[in-house]
């Protein structure tokens, strides 16, 4: 004896399988917003990736994943469930923030080791830019410093290590350009975080004085930077 | 003529009345002295005005005394009114005098004008004619040719012209009065302001004559039998004319309820204004136009000469002034002064003309009603020397008064002349022979003695005895009494001489008399029955018994009859005595004794209107006591108060005792009706229902009034009971036909059963009175649309107190309060049954038939059982199949179970449909919870009962079909929604894969970033 109608046993399979497809829809929309989620993460690394290859990749220290990033990938790479994407989705939001910002130290600790305190650097090209025997090197010099400087806070690229590159290569023939000897070491001292006292010798006086840059200058408490 | 016996025996004729005989003073000639004064009765006279000279004369000699006594004063005139009701003597009073007057008395000439003449020509040539020393043919000729000339419309045209002329010119404006009252002043104001404003030609304008110029003014004063043409009438016609009719301008001869013045008037402000004051008080209107009449008459009719001819002023003066010359007075004898009607102002121009060197003196008698003596022009009336009133004193010896025509009569006109000749017509000696004592050749009548003590006599002054035949001293009571406070002596004339003795002729000469016209004409109360009265003399023909009747009521005074009188009018007579029972009506009774209260019943039974009072106090006593006879409580009927009080009284009421010859409408049609014609019998039955209803018992001997005369109080009481309980059983079967009695019971049980089952309830549970009774009267389940109508009505059906029905037409009632105590139970199952076994016939029977509060339900429930039927067998049809179609077999409640689960099911995943229906489905889901088996179609016999006994299982059957029809409804349109989602599901696996190989790439990447110590 049958336990219901046929109209009602009609339904019960449609209602039935009904279920089952809506199940599947909702899988299929949760992959869908996982896939788009995990696209923009792998965008992200991949940039980070790349900018700390440049320069042959020495400069960068690299930051190294928690262990619930490498769980939450495993899980996710196991079963990529709503609730396992979901965590993973967590899981990269904060791993790409702390390798960005890794990244940026790096970068800025690397070019002030090759450049020096680059403001400072910019302060002394403008003040040599009013010594003739030096003015042109001192301007072009300080050009190429003023576009480094707009790249501090950013990630590097491959534009950044060129432009570095060039800094460094007009403030070595700034330097070469310096006589006598007491001025150039005095000068590339101060070029690199400060000179010493000591290094203020009667040439350099009379160099600074002679080329009216004496004012340009100023005394602070402290050691000298290759102290 | 002699003869053996009175039989047939008169001494008068018809020819003998229509010749002596005048109750109108005018219809006498004026030389009938004789006729006159033989039938004169004396007046007492009040005099009201003017000095008493003779105190031991007679009225009508102090008149005479007054008229003639001032001759040879030549200073003054002397104008003598009498005055008195229309009818009461008054012109007898100046006849008279004129009687009296001696005409070859040289001292003064006569003019007297009788009543006799009655046209205003007939005046005029009276006056021409008889004026001493004038001719005045001239005016007569005028009067000729005005009158013989003009047609009566044109007559009327000139009267309205003459008084437009009158109103317009020659009627003045009243000056203020001497102490003239503010009322007075007003009333004169007004009058005046009728009249209009005087323009600078001294015509008026805007007045009374501008407003007869409007057409429907004018209109309705020449109507036909208006004022003007009445007026005009009369003088083309030899109209008769009495002082009561006196002529006047009435309402109805202005248009003062006519559409239409006001709006021809609109132009004109002022006769706007005119109007209103006409319509607000119309006396004055006319008043004045009477006066313009009274102006215009003379002027139409040519009494006034624009020629210098004669004038009935002119005429008057004229021979005034020739008596003068003459040493004479002249006399004027008017025996009514409203003959000169309008044109009396001549004559009292003469009344106001006092006497002078060359002027002869007025002495002047006129009779004049007291209506139109007030209204005398005051020029006039404040020259009235002297006042004489007439009262009621010719009649207050009625025997007397007709006595003297009944001789008159007998004498004969011829033979009354004579003797006023032979007595040289001197009144001042007897005259006049009675015929009684001299109608045979100068001796006695043969029937003198026996007719004189069998009718009776009357002594009269210079007559002697005068035999009252054909009157007994009762009998002329009873005649004079009939006229009651309206009989003035010409009243009295006309219909105990002219009619009676006229008709009694021929009556007593065939045997006839008294006949059925005598009942209206006589006092016929009576205060002993007429089968009592009567009895002695059985077997009598209706005629005959009615004659017999007759007589001795009014000739006897309910005694018997003298055998004169019998003998006279030919009565049957019992034998040689006439024996009537006693007591006599005027035996002396006890003094605790009321008056009899019966006389009204015989009038009643003598064929008289019965008296709306008596009427109803017998249809009362009557209802009463038959009500207190019907006993319906054996029937378990009660009709003292509720519906059986009510129908009761709507079959059995006041209206059902009919009297004939009462006022009031009969019991209709659908009432117990008994008719009661004025028979000897009904008329005992209502003495013993008076007596008993006064009494209380049937005891001559403790009345409160006297126990009526030859009524036999065992008789009276049997009779009236049989009677009472005839009717009460008439009553009491019509009312048991009429409301079924019990029955009303059983109807009233059965209607609510099969309300009860209108509304859903169970047959099984209305299978007795008591389960009926205490049925809860409210609806079981729901009602199906189809069913709504019938719900209704059974639901008003039900408001009905079939407790009451039942308690009023079924219950036993005991106790100190008579409240219902038992119920017969046997009856009401009865009818139970056979309501619930054909309601459709028993609901057809009652509103045809039964009480009016059940009927109307019965009516209004089968009107929409019989509507509704057919609606509600296919909602239960259809109901069942699909029952059948959806449930398959299985339990309402099985199916209610899976279809929640599927549903449930559906709505988890967001596919129940429709979406906001899921409360609806429930509740439909709960209806099929309460089906725990598997539901079988009933069965619905035919007919209006079939579909009312399905109804306790129709209501839940169709409640589960429409709720099997919500789910199946909901079901599908979910399988529906499925079918639709099932298709969108795509592949899954594959994006599966995809994510995971960008979690793979994300995992190199996060290795690649790490630290690279």
């Amino acid at each position: 004896m049958t336990t219901m109608p046929s109209w009602l046993a009609q339904a019960d399979d449609l209602v039935a399988a009904a279920t089952d497809a809506a199940s599947i829809q909702a899988e299929i929309e949760t992959l869908s917003v996982a896939k788009i989620d995990l696209a923009t993460h792998l965008q992200t690394l991949q940039t980070l990736s790349s900018a700390g290859a440049l320069g042959g990749g020495s400069w960068s220290t690299g930051t190294t994943g928690t262990p619930e990033l490498f769980d939450a990938l495993k899980t996710a790479a196991k079963n990529p469930s709503q609730s396992a994407v979901g965590h993973l989705n967590r899981a990269l939001n904060s791993f790409a923030t702390t390798a960005k910002a890794q990244l940026l130290d790096d970068w800025k600790r690397y070019a002030g080791d090759r450049m020096g305190n680059v403001s400072e650097l910019y302060q002394l090209a403008a003040a040599l830019a009013g010594v003739d025997s030096v003015a042109a090197k001192a301007a072009t010099l300080r050009e190429v410093l003023g576009r480094l400087a707009q790249n501090q806070d950013k990630l590097p690229n491959q534009a950044a290590f060129d432009l570095l590159a060039e800094a460094d290569k007009h403030l070595a023939a700034l330097e070469e350009a310096l006589q006598p000897e007491a001025v150039r070491l005095f000068l590339s001292a101060v070029a690199r975080g400060g000179a010493s006292l000591e290094m203020l010798t009667g040439d350099v006086r009379s160099w600074l004085k002679a080329n009216r840059a004496e004012h340009s200058f100023r005394i602070t408490a402290g050691p000298p930077a290759d102290s | 003529m002699s003869q053996e016996t009175m039989e047939g025996f008169r001494c008068w004729s018809a020819e003998t009345v229509a010749d002596t005989v005048f109750s109108d003073i005018g219809a006498l000639a004026s030389d009938a002295d004789a006729i006159f004064l033989a039938a004169h009765t004396p007046v007492t006279l009040d005099r009201k005005k003017g000095t008493e000279v003779d105190v031991a004369a007679s009225g009508e000699a102090q008149v005479l005394k007054a008229l003639l006594g001032p001759i040879g004063d030549t200073n003054r005139n002397t104008l003598i009114a009498v005055t008195g009701e229309s009818g009461s003597g008054k012109s007898h009073v100046v006849r008279w005098v004129n009687a009296h007057v001696k005409r070859d008395d040289e001292r003064f000439r006569v003019l007297y004008v009788p009543r006799a003449i009655q046209t205003l020509r007939a005046l005029l040539h009276r006056i021409v004619t008889d004026l001493p020393g004038v001719e005045g043919t001239d005016l007569l000729d005028r009067v000729d040719a005005a009158i013989g000339k003009s047609s009566p419309g044109e007559l009327k045209d000139r009267l309205v012209n003459e008084m437009c002329l009158a109103l317009n010119w020659t009627i003045q404006e009243q000056p203020p009065g001497e102490a003239e009252t503010p009322d007075e002043a007003q009333a004169r104001e007004e009058r005046n302001g009728l009249l209009g404003i005087p323009d600078d030609q001294g015509r008026r304008r805007d007045g009374l004559a501008d407003l007869l110029g409007e057409p429907l003014v004018s209109k309705a004063l020449l109507r036909p039998g208006g004022r003007l043409d009445r007026l005009v009438a009369s003088y083309f016609d030899e109209t008769s004319r009495r002082d009561d009719s006196e002529e006047a301008f009435g309402d109805e001869d202005l248009p003062i309820r006519a559409p239409g013045i006001r709006r021809s008037l609109a132009a004109r402000p002022d006769m706007a204004e005119l109007w209103d004051m006409v319509t607000h008080n119309p006396a004055d209107a006319l008043l004045l136009l009477e006066d313009a009449l009274r102006k215009a008459v003379p002027a139409t009719l040519g009494l006034r000469s624009t020629s210098g001819g004669d004038t009935l002023d002119g005429l008057f003066r004229r021979s005034r002034e020739i008596l003068k010359a003459e040493g004479r007075e002249l006399v004027l004898i008017f025996e009514d002064l409203t003959q000169f009607g309008l044109v009396d102002g001549e004559l009292y121009d003469q009344f106001a003309t006092a006497p002078s060197k060359d002027i002869a003196p007025l002495r002047v008698v006129f009779a004049v009603t007291d209506g139109a003596f007030a209204r005398m022009d005051k020029t006039v009336s404040t020259r009235v020397t002297d006042v004489f009133e007439v009262g009621g004193s010719a009649l207050s010896d009625p025997q007397k008064f007709v006595g003297r025509y009944l001789n008159l009569v007998r004498v004969g006109g011829p033979r009354t002349q004579q003797l006023w000749n032979s007595a040289g017509h001197d009144s001042s000696k007897p005259w006049m022979q009675n015929a009684c004592l001299t109608r045979n050749e100068g001796l006695p009548c043969e029937f003198l003695e026996k007719c004189h003590e069998s009718f009776g006599k009357v002594k009269i002054d210079d007559l002697g005895d005068v035999g009252l035949y054909p009157y007994s001293a009762a009998a002329l009571r009873r005649a004079v009494d009939h006229l009651g406070h309206e009989g003035t002596p010409r009243l009295v004339l006309d219909e105990c001489i002219s009619t009676n003795l006229t008709e009694a002729d021929a009556r007593i000469a065939d045997g006839t008399f008294p006949h059925d016209r005598i009942d209206d004409r006589f006092d016929r109360r009576n205060t002993i029955g007429r089968q009592v009265l009567i009895q002695d003399v059985p077997n009598l023909s209706k005629p005959e018994e009615d004659r017999l009747y007759r007589a001795r009521v009014i000739w006897g005074d309910e005694k018997g009859l003298p055998k004169g009188i019998e003998e006279a009018f030919a009565l049957p007579r019992a034998g040689t005595e006439v024996v009537v029972v006693p007591p006599q009506p005027d035996t002396p009774q006890p003094e605790r004794l009321g008056p009899h209260p019966l006389e009204p019943l015989y009038q009643w039974e003598r064929g008289d209107l019965f008296a709306d009072d008596e009427a109803n106090y017998y249809r009362n006593t009557l209802l009463a006591m038959v009500e207190s006879r019907l006993q319906l409580d054996q029937s378990l009927v009660h009709v003292y108060s509720g519906r059986g009080r009510a129908v009761l009284a709507g079959l059995f009421n006041q209206t059902s005792f009919f009297f004939e010859g009462a006022r009031g409408a009969g019991a209709g049609k659908d009432s117990v009706r008994f008719d009661l014609k004025p028979t000897p019998e009904n008329v005992r039955l209502l003495i013993a229902a008076r007596w008993f209803r006064e009494h209380g018992h049937f005891d001559p001997e403790q009345g409160n009034w006297p126990w009526p005369v030859g009524r036999d109080a065992q008789e009276l009481m049997v009779e009236l009971e049989t009677q009472l309980d005839t009717w009460a059983a008439t009553v009491r079967r019509r009312f048991l036909e009429t409301c079924g009695g019990s029955a009303v019971a059983g109807d009233a049980v059965g209607l609510r059963a099969v309300a009860l089952l209108a509304v859903g309830h169970d047959a099984r549970a209305l299978c007795s009175t008591d389960r009926v009774l205490n049925c809860d009267s409210r609806p079981v389940g729901s009602v199906s649309d189809a069913w709504a109508d019938v719900q209704s009505a059974a639901n008003q059906a039900l408001g009905l107190k079939t407790d009451e029905y039942v308690a009023e037409f079924a219950a036993v009632r005991q106790g100190a309060k008579g409240g219902p105590q038992l119920i017969d139970t046997l009856e009401l199952e009865a009818a139970l049954s056979r309501w619930l076994a054909d309601p459709e016939s028993s609901l057809t029977r009652v509103q045809h038939e039964g009480e009016s509060g059940l009927a109307l339900q019965a009516k209004n429930l089968l009107e929409q059982l019989r509507k509704c039927e057919a609606g509600e067998r296919t909602e239960i049809e259809s109901a069942s199949v699909i029952l059948d179609d959806n449930l398959e077999g299985l339990a309402p409640s099985t199916v209610g179970d899976r279809a929640l689960q599927i549903g449930d099911s559906a709505k988890n995943t967001g596919l129940f449909r429709p979406a906001d229906a899921w409360g609806q489905f429930k509740r439909a889901i709960d209806v099929l919870e309460t089906h725990t088996s598997a539901v079988k179609a009933p069965v619905v016999a035919p007919g209006v009962a079939g579909v009312l006994s399905a109804q306790h299982v129709a209501r839940p059957l169709i409640l589960l079909s429409k709720a099997v029809t919500f789910v199946v409804k909901c079901i599908g349109q979910t399988g529906e929604e499925c079918k639709r989602v099932g298709g969108t599901a795509g592949s899954v696996s594959e994006l599966r894969d995809e994510v995971r190989a960008q979690v793979g790439q994300l995992n190199i990447l996060v290795n690649q970033l790490a630290r690279k110590d």
